[in-house]
C-alpha cells in the first residue's frame, strides 16, 4: 500500500506504508506548525522513518501529529529523532480487544486530557462496554508503549 | 526402495538445569532424541561429561538455566569438537541474565517458564545439530506446516511481498480467533527489514548504495523468502547468498534483547551502525530470532511470532535468540 498524503481542512492525512521510496519531497507544505493525521499509516520501516525525519528537518516545520496508530507510536518509542523539531503529539491510539465478545476498539488518548507531555503515564483505564463479562483490555504493553510521552516537549 | 542415509552427528547433551521442573521437562523431551545424555549433578559428574570430549567427532550441547562462570571456563577447557551452549531464561531468572556480560558466551538463549519449556525450540535445536540440517522455516515449526516459498529478484518486489504477507496473516484470523491487525503490522515490518538487510546490508557490493531507487538483483544475489504457520507460530525466513552476518553484530543483538534498561536500549539503537536500526526494530516485533550463517555462502534470518499469545503478552515476554554458525 503506497503512502499517500492528502490535505483536508488544514490537516495532512497520511496513509499506507512509509518506506524509503515514499516521495515526500513532492508534497508542498506551509511553514510553521503543520498538522498530520497519521491514523491511516499501516507500517513504517527503518528507512521510512529516516526519510520522514530528514524531510521534516529539511522543511523546518513543527509537526503536530494526530491520531497516531500503533506502528507510529512504536517508532516514537524507538527513534528519538521522530519527535525532534519540537514535534507535538496531539493524540495517539491505544488498541484494545475483548476476548469475551471479540470487540476491537482503538482508544484515542489526547494531550492535556489523558496525558501530559513530558510527564510519565504508567497506565490508562480502559472503559469496559455494557456487555456482561466484558474483558476489553489494551492490546499493548504500557511499559514500552507509553514511554515516549516522557520525551515530548511541554 | 533404498532409503537415503543421513550422516548424523554424535551428540552429547549435558544437562545442568537447576530447576527440577524444568529439568524433568527437558528430560522428557530429550528422551525421544538419539543423543548421549548426561545430567550433571544427578547421574553424572562434570568429569564424566568432560571425558566424553575425548571421543572422536562428538558435538556437545550444554543446557543450563544459570550462568556459572566457573562452569563455562571448565567447558571451554574441555575441547569438544564443537560446543553449543543453551541458556534457558525464565521470568524468575531473567534478572540474573539481563546485562550479564557472560550472556555472550551462549549462542542459544531460550525463553521459558518453569511449566512450559519451548519443546519446539529444544527439539529443533537438537534436530538441526544432529542432522546437520539447519536451513528452512519448517525446522522451527510443528511438523507438516505448509511452507510458502518465494524468490525475490528485484527490490521493487518488496511491495508485492508486503501485500501477499498481509493477506496471508489476515487469513489466519479464523484460526487464531482474534483480529490479526497488529500481527500483520509486525509481520510486514519484520519481513521488510529482513529483506532490506538481505538486499543491501548483507551484500558487500551494495552495502553503501542509495536505497531510494530500484535494484535488480543478479541471479547470484537472489533472496529466498519463506513463510509458514503451524497453528500457533508464524515463521518468516529470509535467506541471502552472502553469509556475511558478523558475530559482533549477533552479540550486540543479544545484549540488546537482554538489557534491563530501556533507555540504554534506545541508546544502543542510536549507536548501531549500518543495519542497526532495522534489525533492532525486528527484535521488538517477534517472539524468537534464529540466525544461521554459513560463512561466505548463506545467511538465513528467521523471525517467529507467537500468534497464540495476545500482542500485549508478546511484547512483555522475553524473546528467544539462537545463532548457528555452520
Amino acid at each position: 500500500m503506497d503512502m499517500e498524503i492528502n490535505l483536508r481542512e488544514g490537516v495532512y492525512f497520511v496513509s499506507g506504508d512509509i518506506t524509503e521510496t515514499c516521495e515526500l519531497a513532492t508534497a508542498k507544505l506551509p511553514q510553521g506548525a503543520v498538522k498530520f493525521d497519521l491514523s491511516g499509516v499501516r507500517t513504517i520501516n527503518s528507512c521510512g522513518v529516516r526519510e520522514w525525519i530528514g524531510w521534516i528537518g529539511k522543511l523546518g516545520i513543527q509537526p503536530v501529529y494526530l491520531n497516531c496508530p500503533q506502528p507510529v507510536v512504536m517508532q516514537f518509542n524507538m527513534v528519538r529523532e521522530f519527535l525532534s523539531n519540537n514535534a507535538k503529539v496531539e493524540s495517539f491510539m491505544v488498541p484494545a480487544y475483548c476476548q469475551t465478545c471479540g470487540q476491537q476498539k482503538n482508544f484515542i488518548l489526547k494531550s492535556g486530557v489523558d496525558f501530559q507531555p513530558g510527564e510519565p503515564l504508567e497506565d490508562f483505564a480502559i472503559d469496559k462496554c455494557a456487555n456482561q463479562g466484558c474483558a476489553l483490555d489494551a492490546d499493548v504493553d504500557f511499559d514500552s508503549y507509553l514511554y515516549f510521552i516522557e520525551d515530548l516537549v511541554q | 526402495m533404498k532409503g537415503t542415509r543421513v550422516q548424523q552427528t554424535n551428540l552429547v547433551v549435558a544437562l545442568d538445569v537447576r530447576s527440577e521442573l524444568a529439568r524433568n521437562n527437558i528430560l522428557a523431551v530429550l528422551g525421544s532424541c538419539a543423543v548421549t545424555l548426561r545430567v550433571i549433578g544427578a547421574d553424572s559428574s562434570w568429569e564424566d561429561v568432560s571425558s566424553l570430549a575425548s571421543l572422536r567427532n562428538h558435538h556437545a550441547v550444554y543446557f543450563t538455566d544459570v550462568i556459572d562462570k566457573a562452569f563455562l571456563d571448565s567447558l571451554a577447557s574441555v575441547g569438544f569438537r564443537k560446543l553449543d551452549k543453551v541458556l534457558l531464561v525464565r521470568e524468575d531468572t531473567k534478572d540474573a541474565v539481563q546485562d550479564n556480560p557472560l550472556l555472550v558466551e551462549f549462542n542459544h538463549v531460550l525463553s521459558s517458564t518453569p511449566e512450559c519449556i519451548s519443546h519446539q525450540l529444544i527439539l529443533s535445536t537438537i534436530h538441526k545439530i544432529r542432522e546437520k540440517d539447519y536451513f528452512g522455516v519448517d525446522k522451527c515449526l510443528a511438523f507438516g506446516a505448509h511452507v510458502h516459498a518465494f524468490t525475490l529478484s528485484n527490490s521493487e518486489e518488496r511491495k508485492w511481498f508486503r501485500e501477499k504477507l498481509f493477506a496471508f496473516v489476515s487469513s489466519l484470523e479464523a484460526i487464531i480467533e482474534r483480529p490479526t491487525d497488529t500481527f500483520a503490522q509486525f509481520a510486514l515490518e519484520v519481513q521488510d527489514e529482513l529483506l532490506m538487510n538481505a538486499i543491501w546490508d548483507a551484500n558487500p557490493a551494495r552495502r553503501d548504495f542509495d536505497r531510494g531507487g530500484p535494484v535488480v538483483l543478479a541471479p547470484h544475489e537472489h533472496v529466498r523468502v519463506e513463510w509458514s504457520f503451524d497453528g500457533t507460530l508464524l515463521a518468516i525466513g529470509v535467506r541471502d547468498p552472502f553469509g556475511s552476518f558478523e558475530t559482533a553484530v549477533v552479540l550486540k543483538y543479544l545484549k540488546y534483547l537482554f538489557s534491563k534498561d530501556r533507555k540504554a536500549r534506545i541508546q544502543m539503537q542510536q549507536d548501531g551502525p549500518g543495519a542497526g536500526l532495522g534489525l533492532y526494530m525486528v527484535l521488538e516485533r517477534l517472539s524468537s530470532l534464529i540466525i544461521t550463517v554459513e560463512p561466505g555462502q548463506c545467511t538465513e534470518v528467521i523471525a517467529t511470532l507467537n500468534l497464540g499469545q495476545n500482542p500485549r503478552m508478546m511484547a512483555k515476554m522475553q524473546r528467544s535468540f539462537q545463532y548457528f554458525s555452520v
